[in-house]
């Protein structure tokens, strides 16, 4: 695979939704490429800060409570 | 055993089946609820509009339930229901008030945090400029961020919810994490490449 390939396929590598043999010519190709390297990890720092910027919203403990109550109900019927 | 004894039975066995389908819809669906939530703030942008498209969502995937062959994942099928729901609602009243997702308004709906004042100061400085990123970037990249690296969705997953092919997830991915990581940039002072 050519460095553009690899780094299309960088997401995919990271969260391992390759094949077994794709895995490991990534992985390979990344053990002899610095540049390819420093995206994979740039990509995976990325992707951490979106992640933990992301989960920003707790619902509140009452809004469980009444939607748990109107499946009740719902239940009930 | 006399008819009414057969009615008697039979009515308690209707009882337990729908007492089971019950639990077994409380089971997949209850620990959604944060997820669903976050995705549906993300969404529509306030909170309270939040709440109740998740409400909505609950009762249309019970109500549903009996339909949901299980040949998809549950959290898909919910995720698209809650992301289809949503869509009709825009539809029907593309005027629906969109606030900024103000950081004191909101206070109540904010994670707490242990970390050290020095290290929250460090990252909530990009933190906060990623956020105001998401919020900014046009909804069918807000989405497919959120789905991917948030709910860490897979691509099949993401294409049977937003009923796009795989080859166009991956595409407008790319573009969407551009677009993110050029715009939080922007906000940090760093000049556009």
């Amino acid at each position: 695979m050519t460095c553009g390939k690899i780094c299309r396929k960088l997401d995919q590598f990271l969260s391992k939704e390759l094949s077994e043999a794709e895995l490991q010519e990534i992985k390979s190709h990344l053990a002899g490429c610095a540049a390819c390297r420093s995206e994979a990890a740039s990509l995976k720092q990325w992707k951490q800060l979106i992640r933990t910027a992301g989960k920003r919203f707790w619902i509140k403990a009452q809004s469980i409570h009444q939607l748990t109550n109107l499946l009740e109900a719902a239940g009930r019927r | 055993m006399s008819f009414s004894n057969r009615q008697r039975n039979a009515g308690k066995e209707k009882t337990a089946a729908a007492a089971k389908t019950k639990r077994e819809f409380e089971r997949l669906a209850l620990p959604l609820i944060e997820s669903l939530f976050n995705f549906a703030c993300w969404l529509t942008r306030n909170p309270e509009e939040a709440e109740d498209l998740v409400q909505e969502t609950y009762m249309k995937a019970w109500n549903g339930f009996e339909t949901f062959r299980g040949d998809s994942m549950f959290r898909t099928w919910i995720f698209r229901i809650l992301r289809n729901t949503f869509l009709s609602s825009r539809k029907d009243a593309r005027a629906t008030r969109v606030e900024s997702l103000d950081e004191e308004r909101h206070e109540a709906y904010l994670p707490r945090t242990d970390e050290t004042p020095e290290s929250i100061l460090v990252e909530q400085a990009s933190l906060s400029a990623i956020r105001k990123a998401v919020e900014q970037i046009p909804l069918p990249m807000r989405e497919i961020i959120i789905l991917r690296e948030v709910e860490e969705m897979s691509y099949q997953e993401i294409s049977a919810i937003l009923e796009i092919p795989i080859g166009t997830v991956m595409s407008r991915l790319a573009r969407a994490r551009w677009t993110l990581r050029e715009t939080t940039l922007a906000k940090l002072g760093w000049p556009r490449r």
